[in-house]
């Protein structure tokens, strides 16, 4: 909750925000009710969560293998023992699938993480001083017009050319990627924060002399967070994919040394075992698909609640649970003819907001 | 309000001009990525050149970075755009691909035209039943799908199942035809081979069908959710009680207006379907820039080719350029809103 | 009394949102007769824009569902046919005008496109071929019947005959007869320079501009009832009053039946042959519009009319209900007005509202849903 020392008029316009924070976490179970879809994802992102955490901690729970190494069974396709079949080279696909788990999700985390963290940054400077007769607003200029180059290169291609000039290695392949996702977060949050700070409750905080810092801080920042969020879930599975693809075009780690499922994938195809053994390709081919899926799914299921329109489908569903009801289209008639006194049984998208 | 014709061609003239910050912003970028931020480049460069060679790249790096900038950007205006290490100039290899990819994206950007745009419609028509659920699923699953993955899976085993081929442009080599286009299908078409072109076509299905697949997302993703916005607004109810039948209010009034919003988002899966050829091209052989790309970043094994790599790489890059454009001025066009002077 | 074009007949509609529901409409009952108008009136919220975009079945079903009655339109009950077969009654059969003209002509087409795709529904309709469902016959055919009063709505035409026959015979008549149709509504609706509105957009008008279109595109169908939901609420004061000219010159001329929403006393006394009263969804008091200005039967009509401002009391306070709309996902037991009405007594916490009953002492025809109507007259 702000504490903002401001005049009487100011507290009701402050107030929303606090009430703003408050409903995600209950919006979050309205939405993961809601959509079977969303829940599904949500309980398989948990699933793997765990899944990293167990072959991190405690491998010996889940393969009896250790990672990169080989056992004598070469090329057996799947059994029981090696459910997803061995390679060529005897390591148990099942096995390495698993250990590369912790260390893709690792690799997507720390550059969506860092991407969130820089180019969030950068928005948050390039919505809010947008003047550009100021110099926090020439700034911004500059800011956003080497996003645009960046954004002008399709982001595979470029980072594909940046890991050649750095080479193999996970480090490379963290950096050839970030260098070209942060300028996608500097776009949705300056977006996000252009559409925020002309907000009835920002003027009226700026009015009651509250600091530009504090005003980005406490007041801009919680409202560009929801979309943010949401959107790095599904980037996750974005640069999943992405990182993956450099793996497999061959830039990426070096398997089986680092196991990394594009990696896995590049070495099976340039080796010829896909067409002979197609059985290699199933466990990466299936860790990657079902990953990125699952966090799609996640990711763009609370998206939903991003758009006005399916906002209020989620909020009419979501309070009673029946999952039949139907368009967007339901909360407007209701809202028009809605008796003046009903009550807010439909908590519409602007059912948090102000006056 | 301009909306006559030559207000279009100011409109044109305009996004043009303003292209070209950002086609020098491209070649900033990449000449900084190849030429500075790397910290030894002629060792990288040329591993196993000899010395002759590297010291003269050593010179060449020794210049101030405007001075290599310049270097690199006339050169890159006359066509001379390097050479791979055995010694393959870059350019011609580079504009000989440009057709066969052009007509891969195009026949992918058809196919999520015509079937991502009406699956959003119908996802939103039915949204939160089981059809939106379908359609969900199925866009997601394209995009939770590496291209390499889908591009190995429809060539190795969804091929032969299918009865299509899975490699090059053509079953065996074909005899001469003209050359108007370059593209492997309208070329014998144009000429009158239809035997030629219909086996082109069956070359072009999966790899197209693929790439399409797997960039599919966005334009359903967006597709539902501007009709979700649409379709409750009066001008909806009022084609309604026009008499209109439910595919034409949807189709004819609601989608018109949704697709002013889905258009510029076509823009920027280009940049998809351009990444998506580098893999999909090396996997279905398909003799275009994608595949150039894969092998000149050291795809596959290979040594690099680093002239290559930094040319395809800006080629593509201003592809995006001009398919954001191209997407710019069709929104002008589809939405009468737009004053074009 | 004519035959009624439309009539509803204890039409109940529930809004189911989440685990709420509402009942927005309930036992309403009402008949359109040929060539009158009817007007509507009602607070915001008392479920009259529901019951206009009922009828031609425009709900979206969910959330809204039809829990019991019917709509009898000529001798089809719209509230059985099923939702695909609604095209073929929608257009020449009902038409609407809505509220906001801002929104209800399509962004992305001409003033032309629009009218002339409304005039080009109509022409194949009378031209006996069904373009929107060929599966079965549709419910209605008006080409086919014989040309009584009901066939032909627009008595007097405004466009020659000769082209109208012509037209007919035609499926899809040349571009330059269609035009000249076009320039005709238009005309019809006075807008000034048809000719040069024609090829703009609806961005490019302003507000009564607009509502004209609409209105000229609802006509162009002849249909045989036209909606009217609020048609000038949305415009500013003076246009306001320029297209309520309009619409009455319009109701002279055109002779059509129209079902005319309104929050407004003062539009639909200036438009309306009868008037029905709204309260919390329900159809409190229903007559001829100047009987029922006159002599007022329910205590809520008596306040609406105390509290509408007149060119009588323009200065000093205006008077207002007092208390609130209720709540109709739990609307007070018994009569919905009784805790704002004067005249409630303990029958009327108990006993809802009686239905639509004659009162003695005024003209035939005039109702009222209230068991001390004969005291009204006493109220202030």
């Amino acid at each position: 909750m702000a504490t903002v020392s401001a005049p009487g008029a100011v507290a009701g316009w402050v107030g929303r925000e606090s009430r703003r924070a408050g409903r995600g976490v209950v919006t979050f179970w309205r939405v993961l009710r809601a959509n079977p879809l969303t829940l599904a994802g949500f309980v398989l992102v948990v699933l793997i969560a765990l899944g990293a955490l167990l072959i991190t901690v405690a491998p010996h729970l889940l393969t009896p293998y250790g990672s990169n190494a080989p056992t004598t069974a070469y090329a057996q396709p799947p059994s029981l023992s090696h459910p997803f079949g061995t390679d060529s080279g005897g390591l148990d696909i099942y096995s390495e699938v698993l250990y590369a788990l912790p260390i893709d999700l690792g690799i997507a985390f720390a550059i969506a993480g860092v991407a969130l963290l820089a180019g969030g940054a950068l928005g948050l400077i390039a919505g809010f001083w947008d003047d550009p007769r100021t110099a926090g607003g020439v700034t911004s200029v500059i800011i956003l017009r080497i996003t645009d180059i960046f954004l002008s290169f399709p982001s595979l291609i470029l980072a594909l050319a940046i890991a050649v000039s750095l080479g193999r290695g996970v480090w490379q392949l963290i950096v050839a990627v970030l260098l070209t996702w942060w300028p996608y977060y500097v776009r949705l949050v300056r977006g996000e924060t252009l559409a925020v700070k002309h907000l009835p409750y920002v003027t009226a905080a700026r009015a009651a002399g509250v600091t530009n810092g504090r005003i980005v801080l406490r007041h801009i920042l919680r409202n560009v967070l929801e979309p943010v969020i949401v959107y790095f879930t599904l980037d996750i599975g974005t640069v999943l994919v992405t990182l993956s693809t450099i793996g497999f075009v061959g830039l990426g780690v070096d398997y089986p040394i680092t196991p990394e499922w594009g990696s896995m994938m590049s070495t099976y195809q340039n080796a010829g075992l896909i067409t002979s053994y197609p059985w290699t390709i199933l466990g990466p081919g299936a860790a990657i698909f079902i990953t990125v899926l699952a966090f799609s799914l996640l990711g763009d299921g609370l998206r939903d609640i991003l758009d006005p329109r399916s906002r209020r489908v989620l909020a009419g569903t979501g309070a009673g649970g029946a999952s039949s009801t139907s368009p967007a289209t339901q909360q407007d008639v209701a809202a028009e003819e809605r008796p003046a006194g009903a009550p807010a049984v439909v908590p519409t998208a602007s059912g948090g907001g102000g006056p | 309000m301009g909306r006559s014709p030559s207000d279009l061609a100011v409109f044109i003239a305009k996004r043009l001009v303003q292209l070209i910050p950002v086609l020098i912003g491209i070649t900033i970028l990449t000449f900084f990525f190849t030429h500075i931020s790397v910290v030894n480049p002629c060792n990288q460069w040329f591993p196993h050149a000899g010395a002759g060679t590297l010291a003269n790249c050593r010179k060449m790096f020794a210049q101030p970075g405007y001075i290599q900038y310049w270097n690199y950007l006339t050169n890159l205006l006359h066509g001379n755009w390097g050479a791979s290490v055995s010694g393959v100039a870059v350019y011609p290899a580079i504009a000989d691909g440009v057709p066969a990819t052009l007509e891969l994206v195009l026949a992918s950007l058809f196919l999520m035209i015509v079937i991502g745009i009406p699956l959003g419609v119908i996802a939103a028509q039915s949204a939160g039943r089981w059809a939106d659920h379908l359609v969900r699923i199925f866009y997601l699953s394209g995009w939770a799908t590496p291209t390499y993955l889908g591009a190995v899976i429809a060539a190795i085993f969804l091929a032969p199942y299918l009865g299509l081929p899975s490699h090059g442009e053509y079953s065996s080599s074909p005899p001469p035809f003209p050359q108007y286009t370059h593209m492997s299908v309208l070329d014998p078409l144009l000429s009158g081979n239809l035997a030629w072109a219909g086996d082109a076509f069956l070359h072009l299905i999966l790899p197209a069908a693929t790439l399409a697949f797997i960039n599919m997302g966005i334009a359903t993703r967006m597709t539902r959710s501007s009709m979700l916005e649409v379709i409750p607004l009066d001008y909806v109810k009022s084609a309604r009680m026009k008499g209109l039948s439910e595919f034409w209010v949807m189709y004819k009034h609601a989608l018109r207006n949704s697709l002013i919003t889905t258009t510029t988002v076509l823009g920027v899966t280009a940049g998809g379907l351009l990444a998506g050829t580098v893999v999909i091209e090396e996997v279905f052989g398909w003799p275009g820039m994608g595949a150039y790309a894969y092998t000149a970043i050291g795809g596959g094994g290979n040594a690099p080719n680093y002239d290559g790599a930094i040319a395809v790489v800006a080629v593509f890059a201003v592809g995006v350029v001009v398919a954001n454009l191209i997407a710019d001025i069709l929104y002008g066009i589809l939405d009468p809103r737009v004053d074009w002077r | 009394m004519n035959a009624s074009v439309v009539t509803v007949d204890a039409l109940t509609i529930d809004y189911i949102v989440g685990a709420g529901r509402f009942r927005a409409v309930s036992d309403v009952s009402l008949e359109v007769p040929e060539g009158h108008v009817v007007g509507i009136v009602g607070e915001t919220g008392c479920g009259k824009s529901t019951l206009a975009q009922a009828i031609p079945r425009l709900l979206p079903v969910p959330p809204a569902t039809i829990g019991h009655g019917r709509i009898m339109f000529g001798d089809v009950d719209l509230v059985r046919v099923p939702i695909w077969k609604m095209p073929a009654i929608r257009g020449t059969g009902i038409s609407m005008i809505f509220q906001e003209p801002l929104n209800s002509l399509n962004p992305a087409y001409r003033v032309y496109d629009q009218v002339a795709e409304a005039i080009q529904i109509r022409r194949v309709r009378e031209a006996g071929r069904v373009p929107v469902d060929r599966r079965e016959t549709p419910p209605f055919d008006y080409s086919r019947r014989p040309q009584p009063g009901a066939g032909e709505v627009l008595s007097k035409p405004i466009i020659p005959s000769g082209t109208a026959a012509q037209a007919a015979r035609r499926a899809v008549p040349p571009h330059p007869e269609l035009r000249d149709e076009v320039l005709d509504y238009l005309k019809l609706v006075r807008i000034n320079d048809p000719e040069t509105i024609l090829d703009l957009y609806p961005h490019e008008l302003s507000g009564g501009m607009r509502q004209r279109v609409m209105i000229a595109m609802a006509l162009s169908e002849k249909p045989k009832l036209l909606i009217a939901d609020e048609p000038t609420s949305a415009l500013d004061v003076t246009i306001q009053a320029q297209v309520l000219t309009l619409m009455k010159e319009l109701i002279e001329e055109v002779h059509t039946s129209i079902l005319f929403i309104s929050h407004d006393l003062g539009v639909i006394a200036e438009t309306a042959d009868e008037l029905g009263v709204m309260y919390a969804g329900k159809l409190v008091e229903f007559g001829p519009v100047a009987d029922l200005f006159e002599n007022p039967r329910h205590p809520y009509t008596k306040a609406l009319l105390r509290a509408a401002p007149t060119r009588y009391k323009s200065d000093g306070p205006l008077d207002s209900i007092a208390g609130s709309v209720p709540n109709l996902s739990r609307p007070p037991p018994g009569c919905r007005f009784h805790p704002r009405c004067p005249l409630a007594q303990p029958i009327c916490k108990v006993e809802p509202g009686p239905s639509l009953v004659a009162v003695e002492g005024v003209a035939s025809g005039h109702t009222s849903a209230c068991f001390f109507a004969t005291e009204v007259p006493n109220l202030p």
